[in-house]
């Protein structure tokens, strides 16, 4: 059985690791050892910083809060003085390690952690709901850690905040897993992007090897990666590459994927979480106007008075776990299909053109559900002329599609491409703030950013003041509170969990921040909750930026 | 079915000890004794008590038994026992605790034991210096402390038995001397404490009550009490705290 101490220790060698290669090998070499398939299951979920699988609705339910409480019942280091720690150290893995070194208080008992036993007790405390769990939840984590040593209390620690901090992204569990099964790594990515679990996938190759991954299809009620699309250069670009080009509206809305199948609907995000509660009416109008047996690809958009509303509507919607029905009313949806990957059977590997005739025949539409409109041509003319049409209906611009590619989930490729109206924003992590003065003084009125590197450290780019409302500023507030990790007077410090998408009018270089770059005059334009931090914009991004602008400057 | 007949003060001693540390614990009505144990959730301690077949009045059960006991309200029901009251405890059927005494009788729902934490094992200490003293002059010397530190040191050796606490600029010394002591084995022992759990414990017991400190160095101490004059057994065992160098 895997002990939590030899999973820490892979851990420790990780974060101290730069090399790609080094890190896969090490992985490898430690997965291929493992003989029970669940110390293996979890040893892939928790080395990526997950518990559950990310489309799983299973949630631990701890929050900051929680994790002070559980540390202060276990070590008697109370909260004031861990965030003293969070303050110097800038983590919260770190700090709980701190704290487990200084206590003073040993215990009688002391349990040698396993993965399988966390693994109960995080099964535990995610089934626990209603009056009470909370507390409950507080001893069995205060329990973990009176177990742990400092090394485990830092790991565990993150563990519960989702975010490791070793630099393991999916691309080097993909090569793990491929090297140490001796497996195509295109093989495991495929399994991967039709399960969305690369822990089941690491067992079954394990247990079954090529041949077990091939046979991993899609299923109904199991999300799929979305199709990503890469920016367009230019229309006379993209028309020049893609001989059989479709031209779609680009919609400011949200995307979705929707599976009806055994009389059940179930809708997911683009970050793959389960929004169908938030959505009954569109569950409604699914059931009476689609073929069932089908996985549908599209975007979900708020209208009022037959205009799109801006995108963050949508999100709101989304959100929303009580009082659904009145938002039913207030925030009027529709949705836009443009894509069916499972029709009876997975169809991914069709031409899209094949796939849009299984798409209309399979979708009736209606008041709130359509097929979105899509134009065969190689004209850039007619695309400019689409383009402005989508721009003046409210939308972001048009999506350029090629009519002979598959569907490959999780892939930004050249086969479907964005143009969008609107300037470059950058999307960033969200990781500090300040309360504000006077009459904002118990709002959170500003809030500090960052890009993320490979190794998804945040370095901070600046700090966003303003392009807000009132009402944008309530809402952040009560959304951002239960991210407080330390507090100084006014000055915050968030748990990093949400992407801001920021305007700017210039990228500086500066000494001020991390990064070494700055934003000059930066505005908020909306909460992206449709965007993990792991997707927020690289300090690589930011650098080219700056250097697009710069030779931009020059031609003028 | 359980019935049991006891002196009012030993359901108020023993529900006192449990509360120290948890609110819900498993009594076991034993063949020839009520037993029940538990550990605070930080596994920092863990209390125990004992009462005999001999010190009840009446004593009945089908067979062995294990119920759930919210002891936050039994002990609250039990603070309003008066002395030398004698109180019944009985369990009919899974779901109900009734308490009687006086002219009142409460009911009280049960716990099912399996959503209580389960006891660990008693652990088997090996603990040099044994201490005999009345409980009241330890009570004093903790309390004492309390008001200058948050931690203790018991010490042990030839010259007596030693309670030292240090504040920022007080400090106080507790000494017994063999002379004072009930019972000495003169060891040499040393472990530091904390008062927070040491001020729950001692409110268990009262002058003329007997305890037993069983002292090792940087070791978890064993603290027995004979309550409700001696006819119940209290025993606390608190791991230590680390002396900073």
């Amino acid at each position: 059985m895997l002990t939590f101490a030899e999973f820490t220790e892979l851990c420790k060698s990780l974060e101290h690791i730069s090399s790609t290669l080094e890190k896969t090998a090490r992985i490898a070499s430690f997965i291929k050892n493992i003989e029970s398939d669940d110390d293996l299951y979890n040893t892939i979920l928790f080395l990526s910083g997950r518990i559950y699988p990310e489309w799983s609705e299973r949630d631990l339910g701890v929050g900051i809060g929680l994790i002070y409480e559980a540390l202060r019942m276990s070590t008697g280091v109370d909260r004031r003085e861990i965030e003293n720690l969070v303050r110097e150290k800038g983590d919260l893995g770190l700090s709980a390690e701190e704290v487990v070194r200084k206590k003073k208080q040993t215990s009688l008992f002391q349990e040698e952690l396993t993965l399988k036993k966390l693994r109960e007790v995080f099964d535990e405390m995610s089934d626990l709901s209603g009056e009470g769990s909370q507390k409950r939840k507080t001893i069995l984590l205060s329990e973990l850690y009176i177990s742990c040593s400092p090394i485990e209390a830092r790991y565990l620690t993150r563990l519960i905040l989702k975010e490791m901090r070793l630099g393991v992204g999916e691309g080097i569990v993909r090569d793990a897993i491929a090297r140490a099964f001796g497996i195509d790594g295109e093989i495991v990515e495929r399994a991967y992007m039709v399960t969305n679990d690369y822990g089941k996938v690491a067992v079954s190759a394990k247990n079954g090897g090529r041949d077990a991954l091939l046979r991993l299809k899609i299923t109904p009620h199991i999300p799929v990666k979305m199709m990503l699309a890469q920016v367009a250069e230019s229309i006379e670009e993209a028309v020049r590459d893609i001989r059989h080009l479709g031209v779609e509206w680009k919609f400011d809305g949200t995307r979705v994927q929707v599976h009806y199948s055994d009389g059940r609907v179930t809708i997911y995000s683009r970050r793959l979480e389960n929004v169908t509660n938030a959505l009954p009416e569109i569950v409604r109008e699914i059931k009476s106007n689609v073929k069932e047996g089908v996985i549908l690809d599209g975007e979900i958009i708020a209208v009022r008075d037959g205009k799109p509303m801006p995108f963050q509507h949508v999100l709101r919607r989304f959100r929303r776990k009580h009082g659904i029905s009145a938002m039913v009313e207030k925030i009027p949806l529709m949705v836009y299909f443009y894509d069916i990957i499972y029709d009876d059977e997975e169809i991914i590997d069709l031409p899209l053109m094949e796939r849009r005739k299984r798409l209309t025949k399979a979708v009736r539409e209606g008041e709130m559900i359509k097929v979105a409109q899509q134009r065969i041509t190689g004209d850039p003319e007619e695309i400019r002329r689409i383009f402005d049409d989508a721009v003046n209906a409210g939308h972001e611009g048009v999506m350029l599609k090629n009519l002979d590619s598959r569907y490959i989930p999780g892939k930004r490729g050249k086969n479907w491409l964005k143009l969008k109206a609107t300037m470059e924003t950058l999307d960033l992590v969200v990781v500090g703030g300040e309360w504000g003065e006077g009459k904002r003084s118990n709002l959170i009125s500003s809030f500090e950013l960052a890009c993320i590197d490979e190794y998804g450290n945040m370095l901070k780019v600046g700090k966003v003041a303003t392009g807000f409302t009132d009402e944008d500023l309530e809402e952040l507030t009560e959304l951002f509170k239960p991210e407080i990790e330390a507090q100084e007077g006014k000055k915050i410090i968030f748990h990093p969990r949400y992407v801001f998408e920021v305007a700017y009018q210039e990228i500086q270089k500066s000494p001020k921040y991390e990064s070494g770059y700055a934003l000059r005059f930066p505005r908020f334009i909306r909460l992206r909750d449709d965007k993990s931090v792991e997707e927020a914009d690289t300090i690589e991004r930011v650098a080219r930026l700056y250097e697009m602008q710069f030779r931009s400057k020059k031609h003028q | 079915m359980i019935d049991v007949i006891m002196d009012g003060d030993i359901l108020k001693s023993i529900t006192r000890a449990m509360v120290a540390l948890v609110s819900e614990a498993r009594f076991h009505f034993m063949d020839d004794r009520i037993h029940s144990r538990a550990v605070d959730p930080a596994n920092v301690a863990m209390v125990i008590f004992d009462v005999s077949r001999e010190n009840l009045e009446a004593y009945s059960i089908d067979e062995e038994k294990t119920v759930g006991v919210d002891v936050n309200r039994i002990y609250d029901i039990a603070k309003s026992i008066k002395k030398n009251e004698l109180v019944e405890l009985k369990v009919e059927d899974e779901a109900t605790l009734r308490v009687k005494f006086g002219s009142v009788e409460y009911s009280v729902s049960l716990i099912d034991p399996s959503a209580i934490r389960k006891e660990p094992k008693i652990p088997n200490l090996e603990l040099p210096a044994k201490i005999v003293l009345d409980a009241g002059e330890f009570k004093k010397a903790i309390a004492a402390a309390d008001r200058i530190s948050d931690h203790v040191i018991f010490r042990s050796d030839s010259t007596g038995f030693y309670i030292e606490a240090e504040g920022d600029v007080d400090r106080i010394v507790f000494h017994m001397s063999e002379a004072d002591l009930i019972e000495f084995n003169r060891a040499e022992a040393r472990s530091m404490f904390s008062i927070e759990y040491l001020k729950e414990f001692i409110k268990v017991a009262g002058t003329g009550d007997m305890l037993t400190v069983h002292l090792g160095t940087n070791y978890p101490v064993r603290l027995v009490f004979d309550v409700s004059g001696g006819k119940a057994r209290v025993e606390y065992i608190l791991a230590p705290r680390i002396e900073a160098e």
